[in-house]
């Protein structure tokens, strides 16, 4: 009776239950809402005309973007193709080469050092237990090497630390690799070919016995053709069930292989137009094959979640490749190919207006301050009795800005020879001393002065740059020079020594490509050769015509310069402006191409 | 002959690296360019190393102004090269723990690796602090509106420094927000992004056309001042 009564109150209140669930139901969040959806037709392919190094994915944007998607996040697989035993005992040998390098405390890596060494002992990997031991240790190594880093923080050590973190990392990816791909080689298996082993070969077996293989295809016409028919109907129905169980294992295999996010991008305005987008994985190794995937997501504006509280993200299913990639070198890098067509139009010019130059046209260049004041700081050095300072900057002979001071270097020498000026030339490198002096003592020669040259005012002081400075300093605070010149490559000592000189009341001429450094010459200096002018002192103070042609060919790559400028900037305006997809590849194509 | 030779050397390098950068395939040949111009240098530093004791050794025997300083240069010279080549108090390798000269020269607690961290390291920061006060002399002198253009230098860097401390918030920060252009911070942004970034690339576009200029001269000898000038 009692029952009876519950019952009946419940089924008078099942509406009033059911109404208030649905409000509750309403006020939940709907997760329904944030599912957000896979981008489809992703396709890897190799980039033509590259250095081995990129592969291009292209995809179709997901369902509901931009509304329900942020970005779309690229993974790469690390699990790539398989290293060799060789290569990994080579890299365990590398890995112990850093050990040697770095000032690793012994008491804490000592026995992992060993435990690595044993294990370089082993001559092959051939199963997995060698493998796991090799990961064991390696995973061993890495923790301890990560302790350490944490710990301590070696300046001197700092090359070496890269290098074996690097390593690490290597052979981290690499273990992993070795064991996916054992795997992939065992369910290498076309759907042909197991329906033909599940449907076919039993039916063949059954009527030409167990030597069907070998002449089956002749006797084919033996087989009753009910049975023919039947086997073939039997075999299509086979094979796609196959198909099915092959794209499943493959997809499976792609889960069990370890990837790492690379980027998250965002598709730009017109991309969303174009309902497609693309991105570019770069510094890939040719040597190896590589999977990819890539997910939408959509990350939750703040607005929604309150302050203080962290955005949630939400990530699609991944898209992915089925097949690897492997990026394949090219014989010429088509991506340089502007940059090369660039260079000839330069060089073209360069070489022409030598040509015109040497036939005899005067060809005009608007006066330098800076060069002009040569013969002025060098005579002052004279009459005040006092040495010259030329400093071909702090970097060694394969620097261009070197070879360019040294020139400026010439026509100095040759003036001081001339008036019998003292000129010394302090140097950071071993090899730039030694041109400098090839350079003095020709200039000496060329001024007729060649019992004038002393080599001893040459001088190597040190590599280091601050030492360098410190003696610099010093000897100008001692000596005072009456004028100091540097052409060259400079960096933080540029202000220091220029200030020095402003102190003692030198004269000063400089000359540098450093662009972070011509304000602190422009302050400091009383003449100062800014970028190309530096480059154009040799063309200058020679005089000589094919050194003047080259300047004027100069003037036909800054036109063209120009010329590009203005249409970059237009063609980015207009896409800008209109939205175009055309203008906006472009755009693109002027970015990622012509400008790299 | 003495100048042909290196204006060979010169010109099979340079080729062969600009080669190198075209042709993925030959992208060894510039590494080998490469590693002789470090075999080079590094033989090159023997010539160095002697230098510098021949200079100062006469500095010294002529009691020249600062010969003093030439004593402590190759006492520090010759201590640092005695403890780097010596492996003074070096510890033995773990691999090898039973022969003495097995450890890096740089291991901590050697000789070498005391010289760098408490002698070389303090020097150099030493010097690199000097900066500071070169900057602040150099602004000074600068700065001083002489004319209309070290005006505008002055006006722009006055910005500039104000917009990269706090005391652009209490100088623009009441500002609304459609105005939010011209508060100082943004100005500063704007400043750097804009006008500076420009100017910079139209340098950097100089330097680069001088460059590849200054670069085909050598290649092709016709700049050859930097062997001394002359025909070959």
């Amino acid at each position: 009776m009692m029952q009876e009564h519950t019952l009946r109150k419940l089924r008078l209140l099942a509406p009033v239950i059911m109404i208030a669930g649905a409000g509750i139901a309403q006020a939940q969040p709907d997760e329904s809402e944030r599912m957000v959806h896979p981008p489809v037709d992703l396709t890897a392919r190799d980039k033509s005309w590259d250095g081995g190094e990129k592969i291009t994915l292209t995809w179709k944007l997901a369902e509901g973007d931009p509304d329900n998607v942020s970005f779309y996040r690229v993974y790469r697989s690390l699990t790539v193709a398989p290293l060799h035993v060789r290569e990994l005992h080579d890299a365990v040998s590398d890995l112990h080469d850093d050990f040697e390098e770095l000032d690793i405390p012994r008491d804490q890596l000592q026995q992992c050092i060993e435990n690595v060494l044993q294990l370089m002992d082993v001559q092959g990997i051939d199963d997995h237990a060698d493998l796991y031991e090799y990961t064991r240790e390696l995973r061993h190594a890495r923790l301890s090497m990560e302790r350490w880093i944490q710990a301590t923080s070696p300046t001197n050590a700092e090359t070496a630390r890269i290098q074996i973190i690097r390593d690490l990392d290597k052979l981290d990816d690499a273990i992993p690799t070795y064991e996916a791909q054992r795997e992939d080689d065992d369910s290498e298996t076309s759907a042909e070919k197991i329906a033909m082993m599940a449907v076919t070969e039993p039916v063949l077996q059954e009527i030409f016995g167990d030597d069907w293989k070998e002449d089956w295809e002749e006797r084919i016409e033996e087989i009753p053709q009910d049975v023919r028919f039947q086997l073939l109907e039997d075999r299509d129905q086979a094979e796609e069930q196959a198909e099915a169980q092959v794209a499943r294992d493959v997809a499976a295999l792609g889960n069990q292989r370890r990837y790492k996010s690379i980027e998250d991008v965002k598709p730009e305005e017109w991309e969303l137009h174009r309902g497609k987008m693309s991105y570019e994985v770069e510094k890939l190794d040719r040597r190896e094959k590589y999977w990819f995937k890539v997910t939408a997501v959509y990350v939750e504006e703040m607005q929604d979640v309150g302050e203080g509280a962290i955005p949630r993200e939400y990530e699609s299913e991944p898209a992915m490749t089925v097949a690897g990639v492997q990026p394949a070198r090219q014989w010429f890098d088509g991506v340089r190919f502007p940059l090369s067509l660039y260079v000839l139009i330069v060089c073209g010019a360069v070489m022409i207006y030598i040509q015109i130059a040497r036939s005899g046209k005067i060809l005009k260049v608007r006066t330098i301050a800076g060069l002009e004041a040569v013969d002025e700081a060098v005579g002052r050095a004279t009459e005040m009795g006092r040495p010259i300072m030329f400093i071909c900057g702090i970097q060694d002979m394969n620097d261009i800005q070197t070879i360019a001071g040294l020139t400026v270097l010439s026509r100095v020498a040759k003036t001081a020879a001339e008036y019998d000026a003292k000129i010394e030339v302090p140097t950071s490198r071993s090899l730039v001393m030694t041109a400098a002096r090839e350079t003095v003592q020709a200039a000496y020669l060329e001024a007729g002065r060649p019992d004038a040259y002393n080599e001893d005012l040459i001088y190597y002081v040190t590599d280091e740059q601050f030492g360098f400075v410190a003696y610099l300093q010093g000897t100008m605070a001692r000596e005072k020079p009456a004028a100091c010149f540097y052409m060259g490559t400079f960096f933080a000592e540029s202000l220091i020594l220029a200030e020095t000189g402003n102190s003692i009341g030198a004269i000063q001429v400089a000359g540098t490509a450093m662009p972070a450094q011509l304000p602190f010459f422009v302050a400091a200096c009383d003449y100062t050769l800014i970028g190309e002018e530096f480059f154009a002192a040799s063309a200058y103070l020679s005089g000589a015509p094919e050194q003047m042609g080259s300047l004027k060919g100069q003037d036909i790559g800054k036109m063209v310069v120009g010329i590009m400028v203005i249409i970059g900037v237009a063609v980015a305006t207009l896409a800008s402006v209109t939205g175009s997809v055309h203008l906006n590849e472009a755009v693109e194509f002027i970015r990622e191409t012509m400008l790299r | 002959m003495k100048r042909t030779i290196p204006l060979f050397l010169t010109a099979i390098g340079g080729f062969v690296l600009i080669i190198a950068y075209y042709i993925p395939h030959t992208q060894g040949w510039g590494e080998v360019a490469a590693i002789w111009f470090d075999i080079l240098a590094a033989i090159a530093f023997l010539l160095g190393g002697g230098n510098l004791m021949k200079i100062h050794l006469k500095k010294i025997s002529d009691h020249k102004a600062g010969w003093a300083y030439s004593v402590i240069t190759i006492i520090a010279f010759l201590a640092t090269l005695t403890a780097g080549l010596g492996k003074v108090f070096s510890p033995p390798s773990m691999q090898y723990p039973d022969m003495a000269w097995s450890g890096s020269y740089r291991e901590i607690g050697s000789a070498f690796w005391w010289l760098f961290e408490y002698a070389f390291k303090p020097l150099t920061a030493t010097m690199f602090s000097m900066l500071a006060f070169y900057v602040a002399s150099a602004a000074f002198r600068a700065f001083r509106a002489k004319n209309f253009e070290a005006i505008l230098l002055l006006g722009t860097a006055f910005i500039i420094l104000l917009g990269r401390t706090a005391a652009a918030n209490w100088v623009t920060g009441w500002l609304p927000e459609s105005w939010a252009g011209l508060k100082l911070e943004n100005v500063t942004v704007t400043i750097m992004q804009v006008f500076n970034t420009a100017g910079n690339r139209a340098i950097m576009i100089g330097i680069a056309l001088g460059v590849a200029a200054t670069s085909l001269k050598v290649l092709l000898g016709v700049d050859r001042s930097y062997l001394g000038g002359g025909k070959g």
